[in-house]
């Protein structure tokens, strides 16, 4: 059984900012959150646990707990459970991440696509590679877009996200929404892949403008008429 | 990838007497661990700002988080529908709305937007309990305190007893109210300002820095 | 008689004779309560001949079955009487929420009627049974914060408070009642209560609502929280990407603006993360709406404490701040609200703001600053047209043509030069205490129009400032670009604004229009739902869409139940297709009251409000003007609505601008839909008796406007 506390440590090694409940931290505090066992802090302030054993014993009024049986897991099904946690935490799982870890990787992921409790474990393609995620916590969407930014090919994103939203919404796409999460684009990296988009043949029908608040926008003509695209670009007076 | 053992049954034990030493006491001046923090929801500032409480149940550990009440009042109705039958604020057995304006030195009337729910300590030694004329407040085979309406008489003096006046008598029924410790408020608070962490998290999260 | 739901019990206090007496509310449950019992009282009890601030004016603060029983957003108390400032000056609503609604219901009451007028300042304080008329003269000229405060210490920390400001007591037309969390009822309420001399209220009630089938209840909230709820406006899909949710509102602006990254970032003890919130944890819903974040954008996190709202709803729509550069200026930095006053502070600054702290932050700021002194003083802003006529007398050219050289000379412009927030609260306190000619700006558009000389043209005009809908005096409230003709032919119903809130939940929800779609023509059938810009000419099944938002806003103000979160159209649940129960509050009316309510049966008592307004209306407008037909007197359209956009024709794409002889077509269904007569638009015999009002056709035909 992974615990909830052990995992950030273990399957994590970029903390994103807001999942769960990552905070920001102070060089101080963090410090002291890494204080070793036993030790106090700068400021003499005793550890929860440590202060809790120099309290005298207390009695416990409450009824004794009961045993909750476990089940044994097979390998393939604690690779479903890896995925899965990582997909709790909005993270897909790369296939060449896998592979690297795991020896028997591809005999392992064989019988997790066999095994009737692995059902919600799906994969989505990019640009590259293959990444793992369980439906049962992310959307194939999702999916698609985690995929490209890990992927940090942002024309090829901005490209495909563009396409996406022009179709499914129909919907112009703001600059903007390429630097907010989980994107987190700049707006110098938004404008170097701009470059990209109009120097590369593949992407010659992502068409930019501005609405008349002077707001860059994308689009990808042959989906969505410039003057529509335009005029869904253009904001109504904002009430509530 | 996993190969640790189950949290065993006596550790969990262990930790539940742990807590208790400390149940509705401040652990403001206290360092608590960043795995600990993840799992309550809170940060070491608030635990510094006496922002966090504790309260040792037999299910878990309740965490109250007054930085994350927002007082929408749902433990309260969750609570009076689960007990009551009713829809209520005034006899609710977990207070939130009589805190919003005037809450000690919080409260809006205060100058500030910190509000958050009163719970039910479960005292070890009840005081409730034990100004009841009539005996009537009872430790059930769960170790909560509980109200038996048959003797109770509505006389009010478990609210007048109790430090935070937590009981209150519904003025419909003439009985006292008071925490049962079932969980409902806990189980719709919409920000988990409240909330009951299992005793098996706790274990774990304790055994990690140990 | 106290029964399920309803408290069973109306309150009368007189404030001329300080008679205070009680009536049984049997009578008038086919009325629903809130704006349907407001309705039924008001056009029994004070003809609508009467003045607003008369003493024989009387309003009517009213809670309906569900408030207080635990439904979600269920927090709501509608105040209804007559308007002051509004064309033919008839029968309107003030909405208010927070805590104060559900607290009257458990005193007892489904109503409080106030009559008469005191001699003196006076409050009504009420708990449970005991009611008094306290003193109020050391209350009178204080603010709203200052004298809740007041009063919740006089009566108790348990009571809650909802007072007038300034504003009221000077009667101003533009006025609100407010309570100390900054919610408010406007249209006038506090100039009624003013005039009554009645500061405020105090509740505390100790009693509780009988819910008859608390089991059902029970699993209808579980139901609605997990598969069906969404964020403020029901907005069904995050306004950036979740790894849980299929979808995301492109354009980055939704109220489910809680993100990974955006954090209440003044919470005491260090910012809180607003995370994902999946659909389903109950426990994380109240993280969805940021909406200090949806207003300003990601700057106001700075200065945002937690979030808060009303009794019983998990959507917390009001941001708390704590602003700290308006300590600067001697002005309060702990600032709430969540609708237009928040909104267009820095339109009172039309050369343009500085920022104070971060860049981004001058709108949080000014806004902050204009919001509280508007709160506190009291001050209605009609749905912007306040802060908009501000600005065309700012830009126009013309101020020296309406506002005297001393007035104008003692006007702080240097503080509007310098972006200083001390401007819109001057500008604010000036049109509250009703001080020279620029307080004729808090007297209505109308009266705006009267005084000034503008004619009727200046409600034709396209222009960024102007979003009258009719020639009434009164803004559109999300109409037709959200709607096209739906939304059109509400905004023409009412006496104020029209706080329908229906269609922009489905259209802004940031959802993809084939998903909303397929959702709507399900409920309504084909060709009910236009994409956004590229509407269709008027066709059957959108007015039956108009009738279901028309009627069904009745519900909610009855109810009561919060019409920006009401109904239940949508979900972010996938496994349901994203559609939501539009059966919902028929669900709950039954496990609440006990009484089988369906979707039909509840519309159909909506519908019966719905004609009270309406022969309200066409009385009034017969009363003021001759008027006998509402279609031409009451629901004119403006020209700009339909000659804005010249690049565009009507029903291209890209365009909302409406069709003249489409939208008179839709007035010919939606009024034959309703069972009103075509050419006047006033019900007929047949309708008013199938909701048996029989007395109101007697009463029209008496004033000879009943349609033949």
């Amino acid at each position: 059984m992974i615990r909830k506390g052990q995992v950030t440590v273990m399957l994590f090694g970029r903390r994103k900012p807001g999942f769960i409940q990552v905070e920001e931290e102070s060089p101080e505090q963090a410090a002291q959150n890494e204080a070793p066992e036993g030790a106090q802090n700068q400021e003499g302030k005793p550890e929860l646990m440590e202060y809790l054993d120099s309290l005298p014993e207390v009695e416990d009024p409450f009824p004794p707990m009961e045993e909750e049986g476990a089940k044994e897991k097979t390998p393939a099904q604690e690779l479903a459970d890896y995925i899965r946690i990582r997909s709790a935490a909005a993270q897909v799982t790369a296939k060449s991440a896998l592979e690297a870890e795991i020896e028997d990787f591809s005999q392992r992921m064989e019988l997790l696509l066999q095994d009737e409790t692995c059902k919600d474990i799906a994969f989505t393609t990019g640009a590259k590679e293959t990444f793992y995620y369980s439906r049962d916590t992310m959307s194939d969407n999702y999916a698609m877009i985690a995929a490209l930014v890990e992927e940090k090919n942002l024309a090829e994103t901005i490209a495909r996200m563009v396409r996406f939203n022009c179709k499914t919404y129909p919907l112009p796409t703001p600059f903007t929404y390429f630097e907010r999460h989980p994107y987190y684009a700049t707006r110098p990296q938004i404008e170097r892949a701009v470059d990209v988009l109009k120097r590369e043949p593949q992407y010659q029908d992502i068409q930019i403008f501005q609405n008349s608040d002077n707001v860059s926008y994308f689009y990808a003509e042959g989906i969505m008429s410039k003057k529509y695209a335009k005029a869904l670009a253009e904001t109504e007076e904002f009430t509530d | 990838m996993s190969d640790e053992k189950k949290v065993g049954l006596l550790e969990k034990q262990m930790t539940r007497r742990q807590f208790l030493k400390i149940s509705g006491k401040s652990i403001a001046g206290l360092t608590v661990s960043a795995t600990m923090l993840s799992l309550f929801g809170c940060t070491q500032q608030e635990v510094d700002q006496g922002e966090v409480m504790m309260w040792a149940m037999p299910q878990g550990l309740l965490v109250v988080n007054a930085a994350r009440c927002t007082g929408c009042q749902r433990c309260e109705i969750n609570c009076t529908l689960a007990n009551d039958g009713v829809c209520s604020t005034y006899i609710s057995r977990v207070k939130i709305g009589r805190n919003l304006h005037i809450h000690g030195n919080d409260g809006l009337l205060n100058r500030n937007f910190v509000y958050f729910p009163d719970t039910c300590r479960q005292c070890k030694e009840p005081a409730c309990g034990n100004a009841c004329p009539k005996g009537a407040i009872f430790a059930d085979d769960k170790g909560i305190k509980k109200v038996d309406p048959e003797k109770c008489v509505g006389c009010g003096a478990c609210v007048e007893a109790c430090p935070w006046h937590m009981p209150t008598v519904n003025p419909e029924t003439n009985k006292s109210s008071k925490c049962i410790a079932c969980g409902a408020c806990v189980a719709g608070c919409p920000t988990g300002a409240l909330q009951i962490v299992p005793w098996d998290d706790v274990t774990a999260a304790a055994q990690e820095i140990v | 008689m106290a029964t399920y739901g309803w408290a069973g019990k109306l309150l009368r206090v007189n404030l001329t004779t300080g008679e205070i007496t009680t009536e049984d509310t049997t009578q008038y449950q086919k009325y629903i309560g809130g704006m349907g019992f407001g309705y039924r009282i008001i056009y029994d009890e004070v003809p609508l001949e009467t003045h607003p601030y008369d003493e024989a004016s009387k309003f009517v603060m009213a809670v309906g079955p569900l408030t207080g029983s635990g439904v979600p957003c269920s927090g709501r108390m509608n105040i209804s009487f007559l308007s002051p400032w509004s064309k033919g000056n008839s029968i309107l609503d003030a909405h208010m929420g927070g805590h104060i609604g559900p607290q009257l219901k458990y005193a007892g009451y489904d109503a409080l009627v106030v009559e008469g007028k005191s001699s003196t300042p006076v409050y009504i304080k009420i708990e449970d049974d005991k009611i008094s008329i306290e003193d109020a003269s050391h209350l009178w000229g204080k603010g709203t914060f200052e004298s809740n405060r007041i009063m919740t210490e006089e009566c108790g920390r348990e009571f809650d408070t909802a007072s007038i400001g300034q504003a009221g007591e000077h009667l101003v037309n533009y006025s609100t009642v407010n309570t100390s969390f900054g919610n408010s009822g406007g249209a006038g309420i506090g100039a009624v209560m003013g005039s009554k001399n009645l500061k405020g209220v105090a509740i505390h009630g100790t009693g509780s609502v009988k819910v008859a089938d608390v089991a059902e209840l029970q699993k209808l909230n579980n139901y609605m929280l997990k598969d069906l709820i969404g964020a403020n406006n029901n907005h069904n899909v995050p306004a950036v990407p979740q790894s849980w949710a299929e979808y995301s509102s492109v354009t980055g602006k939704n109220r489910w603006s809680g993100a990974p990254g955006r954090a209440w970032e003044k919470a005491p003890g260090g910012p809180i993360d607003t995370g994902e919130q999946p659909c389903g944890d109950i426990n994380k819903i109240a993280y969805r709406c940021l909406k200090g974040v949806f207003d300003y954008g990601e700057v106001a996190a700075h200065y945002i404490v937690k979030q808060g709202g009303c009794s019983s709803c998990p959507i917390r729509c009001y941001t708390e701040y704590e602003m700290d550069p308006l300590a600067e200026y001697d002005l309060p930095v702990h600032n709430s609200n969540t609708c237009m006053p928040v909104l267009y502070g820095q339109d009172f600054y039309p050369d343009g703001v500085r920022d104070f702290k971060y860049e981004g932050d001058a709108r949080v700021i000014l806004n902050g600053a204009s919001s509280h002194a508007q709160d506190d003083l009291g001050l209605w802003c009609n749905y912007g047209n306040l802060y908009r006529e501000f600005k065309w007398l700012c830009t126009s050219g013309r101020i020296h043509e309406f506002i005297p050289d001393d007035e104008y000379n003692s006007i702080p412009w240097q503080w509007q030069k310098d972006g200083d927030p001390r401007f819109v609260v001057e500008i604010m306190r000036r049109i509250a205490y009703k001080e020279g000619e620029l307080a004729v700006l808090g007297e209505g558009t109308l009266a705006v129009m009267e005084k000034w000389n503008l004619g009727k043209e200046w409600l034709d005009r396209v222009a960024a400032d102007n979003q009258n809908v009719t020639y009434n005096g009164y803004p559109k409230h999300h109409g037709a670009e959200d709607s096209a003709q739906i939304g059109q032919l509400f905004n023409l119903m009412y006496n104020r604004d029209c706080m329908i809130h229906h269609l922009t939940n489905v259209a802004q929800s940031g959802a993809p229009y084939e998903v909303s779609k397929s959702v709507m023509e399900g409920f309504f059938g084909k060709g009910c739902f236009d994409a956004q810009k590229k509407y269709t000419p008027i066709n059957e099944n959108k007015i039956k869409v108009a009738k279901w938002a028309f009627n069904g806003k009745q519900i909610h103000d009855s109810a009561t139940v919060c019409n920006w979160m009401w109904p239940m159209t949508q979900s972010p649940s996938k496994e349901r297709n994203y559609a939501g129960d539009l059966d919902l509050e028929a669900k709950f009316m039954s496990a609440v009251t006990g009484i089988e309510y369906t979707r039909e049966s509840l519309e159909f008592d909506a519908e019966r409000i719905s004609n009270m307004l309406r022969v309200m209306t066409a009385i009034s407008f017969n009363i003021q003007f001759g008027s006998k037909n509402l279609r031409i007197d009451h629901d004119a359209i403006p020209d700009w609505i339909f000659d804005k956009e010249p690049d565009f024709e009507p029903f291209e794409e890209g365009t909302i601008k409406m069709d003249r002889e489409d939208m008179e077509k839709a007035k010919d269904m939606f009024y034959k839909a309703m069972g009103w007569d075509v050419e006047t638009g006033i019900p007929t015999r047949a309708t008013l008796e199938k909701f048996e009002l029989g007395d109101m056709a007697d009463d029209l035909a008496k004033r000879g406007i009943l349609p033949r």
